[in-house]
Order: C-alpha cells, then sequence, then structure tokens
C-alpha cells in the first residue's frame, strides 16, 4: 500500500490530507462558464452559433434603422425624405444591372420563354436606370424646399457644395435618355458623397413622432389642461404603488391616495369640482355610517347616479356647482370624445384591471355557490360573454345599444365601450379564480366551517388568499390581454394608441412613415405589459409559501 | 340583407322617435352651444388632426362652416370619429347632428336608411395609379394586369364591372388597407393600384419616388361625397344645404376671406349683397343672424379657398380641381341663386 502513496504525487502529504487541487484549466472563470453554458457538446454549440448569427442579422438592422441611421432633427418630412432620396440613388444604380440591359429579347431563335424572361429583365433594369434620374431629381425638388424654408442641415449644405447636385441633374438626365452609361457612371461618381450622406440617414425618421407625440399621449385632449392629466398620472402611481409593495415607506397615508383615487382620478381627467364634493360626500356617509351597512349602497348609489348625470347630461350645467358656488373651482369639462392616445388606452385599461377582478370574484363564487337562481346567473352571464368575441361586444355597445334608446338619449360612446371591456375581462377573470377555487382542497373549506367562520369571513380568510395566490400568472396574464385587447377600441372609433398611428399614416404630410409609427405603438404596449410582467414575477417570488414541491 | 333591414327598422323606429320628441336640431345645437359633427377617423385632405391635435381638412371645413352659420365660432364643434361601420348609427341615434364623413351618396342611403343628402362637397370617383415607365396612357390598356385591391369596398365590385365592360381579365391582389395597398403597389406586387381618385394621390405623396407614378385619366365610378343629416328636420337640413351652396357661390361671385369686408360694405352686386346679408333677409328666414354667410366666407373662405387648403395642386394631396371646378370653369359645381 506504501507504493499507492508515493504514486500519488507528493510524499509530503500524509494519506487522506492531500490538498485540494486547483480544478482543470478551462473549467472555472469567464471561459469555463462558456464552455459549460454555451458550448458544452456539438448540439449545443450549434444552436449558440445560430442564434448568435440569427439574433446579429435581426439585431444590427434594427440597430442601423432604429438608431445610427435615423433622423430626428427638423419638424417635416422633407428633413426624412431628402436623406432617403439620397440613398436611393446609389440604392438604385446598385440595382441597375447593365447586362440586363444589354439582353436583345428580339433576337433570332429565341423561344418564348426566354424571350419573355428577358424582355422582364430588360424591363427591370430600365426602371433602375431612370429612378437613378428620378431620384436625383426629387432630391432636387426636396433640397430647394428646404432652402426656401431654410431648414437644410449644415452638414448636407457642405455635401451639396462639393458635390452641385442641382447642377448635375440634367446632364444626368439626359445621359440616362441616351442611355450613355459611361456618362451616367462617372456622374454617379461625382454624386459619391451625397449618396453616402443619405446612407447615413436614411433609417427611421423619428421626426414623425417627435411631432406628434401630444397626439399619441393625449389625442385631443386641450394642450394647456395637459397638467391635469400628470397630476392625475403622479396620483395613479400613488395610489397603485402601496397596493403593490407592502413594506414601502408611507404606505399608509398612501393608502389614502389609492381609496380615493378613483374619485380624485375622474375630477383631474373629467374635470368639474362639485363632482368631486359630491363623490366625497358619499364617501363619508360610507364611513361615517356605524355598521357599515347602508353605507356602500348609499355610496353606491350616489356615485352611479353622479357617473348617469355626467356622462347623460353632460351639456347642463354642473348641478352643485350652481347650488354651492363653487364654480371657481371648475376644471374645464372635458368630453370624452376629445380624450385620446394613450390617455384612452390607460383609462380603459386600468378601469377595466379594476373593475373586471372584483367582478370576477364575485362572479366565480356566484358560479359555485348553492343557490340555484345565483349559480344559474352567473354561468349564464360568464357562458354568454365567454361565447362572443370582444369585438361583437363593442360593436354592441357601439352600434345597437344607441339604436334601442330613446331618441336625445345618447349615453356616451367611451362609456359604453368602457362598460363593454369590463363586463368581458370580468368573464374572463371569474373562470381563472374559478380555477383557483377549485384547486383549493376541501379540508380548507371544512376547516373553516369548522371553526365557525361565516361564508363571507371563510372565503375572505381562508380560500381566495389561498386562491389567488395559485392563480396570479394566470390572472396577470389576463390583465395584459385585456390591456392589449384595447386597442380593438380603434375599430369603433375611440382613437387609442393605435388608431392615432394609423391617423398619423393616411395624413397627407406624414404618409409613408407606418413603420416608425407602429413600432412606437408597439413600443408603448411592451413598456407597459413588461412592466406587468415583471410584477406578478415579484409577487410569486414574494408569496412562495406553500404548494411548491 | 337581414341586417340592412334591421338597420331600417331601427332607423325607421329613430325617426319616429325623432318626430316625437326632437324638438328641431338648429334649436338643439343652439340650447348646447356647439354643434356635434361626425367626421372619419382619419383621412388625408378630408379629416385629420394636425399636428397640434386640431382637427382640418375639407369635410371638416363643412363641420367648422355649418358652426360659424350659427355661432360665428369655428371651434364650436364637437368632431365625432367615426368609421364606416357606426357612421350611420350614431348619425341615427343623435348622437351627432351632421355628418362629413366623405360619404357617397347613394339611393339606398337616401331613401331605405332615412337621411337627407344636403349637396356634394367633393366629386370622387375610382381611379388608377400606374408607374409612369409602363408605359401605360389608359386604363383600357390594362388586360391581364395584376390590380392591388382593398377588401369588402365597392371598389372591389367597380373593378370587376370595368374589366368584364371592355373584355379585358385582371388579377386581384387583394388586401386590408390602404396602407398595405401602397406598400404592395411599390414592392411590385401589382402593376396598378385602384382606389377613389384622392385616395390614389394621398397615398402617392407617401411613395419612396412620388415623381415614379401617375393616375390614369379614366374614372370608373361616381363618387359623390357630401354632407348629410337625419330625414325629417328639413329646417336644420336648409342650413347645413345653404352653408355649402354659400359657400360655392362664394366662389363663384369672387368674395374671398380676404375682401369679404369690403364686399360688403360695398357689395359689387345685388347678388353678393344678398349673399352677404348687406340686404334682404336670407338669413333670418334659416333662423340665423343676417351675416352668417359673411362669417362663414370671413372665418372659413369660399369653397375654392377651402380646396386648395387641404387637397388643391399645392397641399401633399396635390389634387385638381377636375370635377370640383366651378361649371363655368369646366367642372360641374353649379348652386342655386340666392335669392
Amino acid at each position: 500500500m506504501a507504493t499507492e502513496d508515493t504514486r500519488e504525487g507528493n510524499p509530503a502529504h500524509p494519506a487522506g490530507q492531500h490538498p485540494d487541487l486547483p480544478p482543470p484549466a478551462g473549467t472555472t472563470g469567464f471561459i469555463g462558464w462558456l464552455r459549460e453554458n454555451l458550448f458544452a457538446g456539438p448540439l449545443n454549440t450549434i444552436g449558440t452559433i445560430v442564434t448568435v448569427a440569427v439574433l446579429y442579422m435581426l439585431l444590427v438592422p434594427l440597430i442601423q434603422w432604429s438608431i445610427t441611421d435615423a433622423v430626428i432633427s427638423g419638424s417635416d418630412r422633407h428633413g426624412c425624405d431628402i436623406g432617403r432620396f439620397a440613398a436611393n440613388i446609389g440604392n438604385a444604380y446598385d440595382d441597375f444591372s447593365r447586362e440586363n440591359l444589354a439582353l436583345d429579347p428580339n433576337q433570332e431563335g429565341l423561344d418564348p420563354e426566354t424571350a419573355r424572361l428577358w424582355a422582364a429583365r430588360q424591363k427591370r433594369a430600365e426602371v433602375d436606370l431612370t429612378t437613378v434620374g428620378s431620384m436625383l431629381g426629387n432630391f432636387d425638388n426636396t433640397y430647394q424646399i428646404m432652402v426656401r424654408e431654410g431648414t437644410v442641415p449644415t452638414d448636407l449644405l457642405a455635401v451639396v457644395d462639393q458635390v452641385r447636385p442641382l447642377e448635375l441633374q440634367p446632364a444626368l438626365l439626359q445621359a440616362i435618355e441616351a442611355r450613355d452609361l459611361p456618362a451616367v457612371d462617372s456622374i454617379v461618381n461625382e454624386l459619391e458623397p451625397l449618396i453616402a450622406w443619405g446612407q447615413n440617414r436614411d433609417g427611421a425618421c423619428w421626426v414623425v413622432i417627435k411631432e406628434r407625440v401630444l397626439i399619441f399621449m393625449l389625442g385631443f385632449y386641450p394642450r394647456h389642461e395637459a397638467w391635469r392629466l400628470i397630476v392625475a398620472a403622479v396620483l395613479l402611481v400613488g395610489a397603485v404603488a402601496p397596493l403593490l409593495f407592502d413594506k414601502m415607506p408611507f404606505r399608509k397615508p398612501l393608502l389614502f391616495v389609492t381609496a380615493t383615487f378613483p374619485l380624485t382620478g375622474f375630477w383631474f381627467v373629467v374635470g368639474d369640482f362639485p363632482t368631486m364634493i359630491y363623490c366625497w360626500i358619499a364617501f363619508a356617509i360610507y364611513w361615517l355610517d356605524p355598521n357599515r351597512i347602508r353605507g356602500p349602497t348609499i355610496a353606491a348609489a350616489l356615485v352611479l347616479l353622479n357617473l348617469i348625470y355626467y356622462f347623460g347630461l353632460s351639456d347642463s350645467d354642473g348641478l352643485l356647482s350652481t347650488i354651492i358656488g363653487l364654480k371657481f373651482l371648475d376644471f374645464r369639462y372635458v368630453p370624452t370624445g376629445e380624450w385620446g392616445g394613450l390617455l384612452a388606452t390607460m383609462v380603459n385599461g386600468v378601469v377595466g384591471i379594476t373593475a373586471s377582478l372584483p367582478i370576477g370574484i364575485v362572479l366565480a363564487l356566484g358560479r359555485r355557490s348553492n343557490m340555484p337562481i345565483i349559480r344559474a346567473l352567473c354561468t349564464a352571464f360568464i357562458e354568454t360573454v365567454r361565447g362572443v368575441p370582444l369585438i361583437t361586444v363593442l360593436f354592441m355597445a357601439a352600434l345597437m345599444l344607441p339604436l334601442f334608446l330613446p331618441e336625445g338619449v345618447s349615453f356616451d360612446k367611451f362609456l359604453r365601450a368602457l362598460i363593454g371591456v369590463a363586463l368581458f375581462s370580468s368573464a374572463y377573470m371569474a373562470e381563472v379564480v374559478r380555477g383557483g377555487l377549485q384547486a383549493i382542497p376541501k379540508g380548507q373549506y371544512e376547516a373553516a366551517e369548522a371553526m365557525g367562520l361565516t361564508y363571507w369571513r371563510s372565503m375572505r380568510l381562508i380560500v381566495l388568499p389561498q386562491a389567488l395566490k395559485i392563480q396570479i400568472p394566470a390572472i396577470v396574464n389576463s390583465f395584459i390581454g385585456l390591456y392589449k385587447d384595447t386597442t380593438l377600441l380603434s375599430i369603433i372609433g375611440i382613437l387609442d394608441v393605435l388608431l392615432v398611428a394609423t391617423q398619423t399614416n393616411t395624413r397627407g404630410d406624414w404618409v409613408g412613415f407606418s413603420s416608425e409609427t407602429y413600432f412606437f405603438a408597439g413600443f408603448i404596449f411592451v413598456i407597459f405589459c413588461f412592466g406587468m410582467s415583471r410584477y406578478s414575477i415579484f409577487l410569486e417570488r414574494k408569496l412562495h409559501t406553500g404548494h411548491r414541491s | 340583407m337581414r341586417l340592412t333591414t334591421l338597420l331600417a327598422t331601427a332607423a325607421a323606429v329613430a325617426t319616429v322617435s325623432a318626430g316625437v320628441a326632437a324638438a328641431g336640431t338648429l334649436d338643439d345645437v343652439k340650447a348646447r352651444g356647439s354643434l356635434s359633427c361626425g367626421v372619419t377617423t382619419g383621412l388625408a385632405g378630408f379629416a385629420a388632426p394636425n399636428d397640434q391635435g386640431r382637427w382640418e381638412g375639407l369635410d371638416v371645413d363643412m363641420c367648422r362652416a355649418v358652426a360659424v352659420a350659427i355661432f360665428n365660432d369655428p371651434d364650436a364643434v364637437t368632431f365625432t370619429p367615426t368609421t364606416g361601420k357606426d357612421r350611420f348609427t350614431v348619425l341615427q341615434s343623435g348622437e351627432i347632428d351632421m355628418l362629413a364623413r366623405n360619404t357617397t351618396w347613394t339611393f339606398s342611403r337616401d331613401v331605405n336608411l332615412g337621411f337627407e343628402f344636403l349637396g356634394v362637397n367633393y366629386y370622387d370617383g375610382q381611379g388608377f395609379m400606374v408607374r409612369k415607365d409602363l408605359g401605360v396612357n389608359s386604363a383600357k390598356e390594362l388586360d391581364g394586369a395584376a390590380v392591388c385591391i382593398q377588401t369588402g369596398t365597392t371598389t372591389e365590385l367597380n373593378l370587376a364591372d370595368f374589366f368584364r365592360a371592355n373584355n379585358m381579365s385582371f388579377e386581384p391582389v387583394v388586401v386590408e388597407t390602404g396602407d398595405q395597398a401602397r406598400q404592395a403597389y411599390e414592392a411590385g406586387r401589382c402593376d396598378v393600384y385602384t382606389t377613389d381618385a384622392s385616395g390614389l394621390a394621398a397615398q402617392r405623396a407617401g411613395m419612396s419616388d412620388p415623381s415614379a407614378h401617375k393616375i390614369l385619366p379614366e374614372i370608373i365610378s361616381k363618387e359623390p361625397l357630401g354632407p348629410l343629416v337625419r330625414h325629417g328636420d328639413h329646417q336644420w337640413g336648409d342650413v347645413v344645404r345653404w352653408t355649402l351652396n354659400a359657400m360655392i357661390t362664394a366662389e363663384e361671385l369672387g368674395v374671398t376671406s380676404a375682401n369679404v369686408e369690403e364686399q360688403s360694405a360695398n357689395p359689387s352686386s345685388p347678388e353678393v349683397a344678398r349673399l352677404l346679408g348687406s340686404e334682404g333677409d336670407l338669413g333670418e328666414q334659416l333662423g340665423l343672424s343676417t351675416d352668417w354667410a359673411k362669417n362663414v366666407i370671413a372665418r372659413i373662405g369660399n369653397y375654392s379657398e377651402s380646396f386648395e387648403r387641404n387637397i388643391g395642386v399645392n397641399t401633399p394631396i396635390g389634387l385638381e380641381r377636375g370635377l370640383n371646378a366651378l361649371w363655368r370653369d369646366g367642372g360641374i359645381l353649379y348652386t342655386p341663386p340666392f335669392r
């Protein structure tokens, strides 16, 4: 056995006390990480290489388009057009194939198929060649407009001084007309600095977003009233934060903001101070009522009355403002027809999300209730609403409902759509919650009953907290779906973010920049949906007590 | 068919109840202090918000002109964006007082749906756009062409009729929106792009090389676009109709927003005097002030000014007057006289 010890290497260490050797080279540090995670075997290596290649092919053009070649200066489309025109001179010239131009489709002995092909190729070459000329023409026209308006970028001025494209244009057109290719080559060669300049400016035209960002955010909301929306947005953040994070500082006072947000938010966004007072009275009654039994009913009735008064009779003067003379605190009433853009999307999303969860819980409990009529009603509602597409609900709200109402009683289209969206998502939410309820073992229900808890208390204290926790991913999924579904509002003529983008694309002075506007609209949605998704993951981590394998 | 019947019934019900309940749209509008006008959700040159969020366009000017006629205030209008689907419902339900939404005046809309069209503020028609280098000069040379069309529009029907009538064939390339149609056409997926001529002009402005395309002279359908109101309220119909007529007549008489003050002080003809209210009481007969037409022209301008500002040759849309010129200039705009 002693011989074996010496074979181990170092006789200075007795058996069993050899210090740890360093791991083999290439298994630690950055290299080791790479080997283990990216190149651990042939399949893995191929996968990594393919992924990197695909990412490279996707990201590089995207970054070029959206950042390095993008145009952000200027205030109209000319600054964007001129770069594209300059670049297109070069593009068309590169596409142009002189072999194809030289083809002779009428040559003797060609079979008809080849002749047709050759004719098409020759046609294509001719189109490319004339495009070189017409692009220079477009460039010159735009340049002259920009000179008139005094908006020529300084770097372009230097290039134009050097190249003199306005003087080259007649010669180029003549050369193209005469099919004098050497002349075309030399002129395009002279234009090279201009083309190179254009190729650095033929990406996204963010000017369109810059000029219309307020419409994307507010729609037609009066610009000088926009501060109200900022206040409302700050309040919204203040209202939502304490609900999301239960260990944040100042949580108690912020909860007060949360409780009053439905009223204050309404006040700031819609306007009219008396509404505010009206709602506050309702709220006070609710809190002051010792039994808190009649309170909710009265409060709900008052708020409802107020909403009807607001949306139904919006053209009459504020009732309470006339009585108590607080006219000076009235904000200008902003009818929903003037809402739009992100404001419309947010109002729909926030109201839909806030309304759908409680209504959904009630519906789910109703569906599992022992009372046959309530169960039947809830089931019928859920199944009916789930059985029709959202767009049908919206069309019903937007088109059919007004026809059933008597003439002159028009109740706000925006509110109708809002109610439609909220009810629709409630039905889905109800099924999500029901899934959670069914996942709770029967023992929990029985234990709650055995403790003598009433139905509502057992639900509130035992069942729902567990059921909702299980369903967090599904609930947030529903929320995200609802938020994205608000884009359907554009179909019934509510000016949401997507419709603003579409509308921009049809406007004469911005037509042709649809990639930019849709990209921006998509970007807005990604921000909000990604935020919701991250929060749901945070919540799952925080609540991951039990129920985990 | 069923839907049409349903809508018609609903319209009939709405009209009957209108007869009972409504006191008259003009009085309602005056009491409310603003006009409620339906426009499109966005069509270049006809109605679209500008970068400051203010509605602009030929149809928008129509709404503003009526607001000026009543209130002498071009901003006393609430614009309701309507889609092709809900435009008639919002008018029937009384949510809006008038609709100026590039809507084609047809028999069934006028009679069956229970609306009243009050004139034409733009004569449109379906046209064709091709690349200049295709060498085509007339739509009759388009045999066998691939044509980009939008789904579910009357354009599709008109196109088929036109090609059949001329014994030609075409290969349809069907797309969803005008934007997609333009992209398909630019990418060479079709040789021809067809839609209303005004729409073609607007799309051409967005092409990478606008000068390489041309609109063929043939117009293959009649699309008279004009404002409309609910059936049955003739006083209100008259207000809108004569506001439009006043703008066209002002062009005919050479009254513009620049010279309207001077013309009203020293009318160049008796008709100018009657139009601008320097003489007679035409405005009062409509239930408006005497100087209603003068206000309209001072604040909105005559028809030519509105046209040139929104869709004329100096705008990105770049439309010629064509059919929409005055009768004496080779167009078909002709209004009854003011007397």
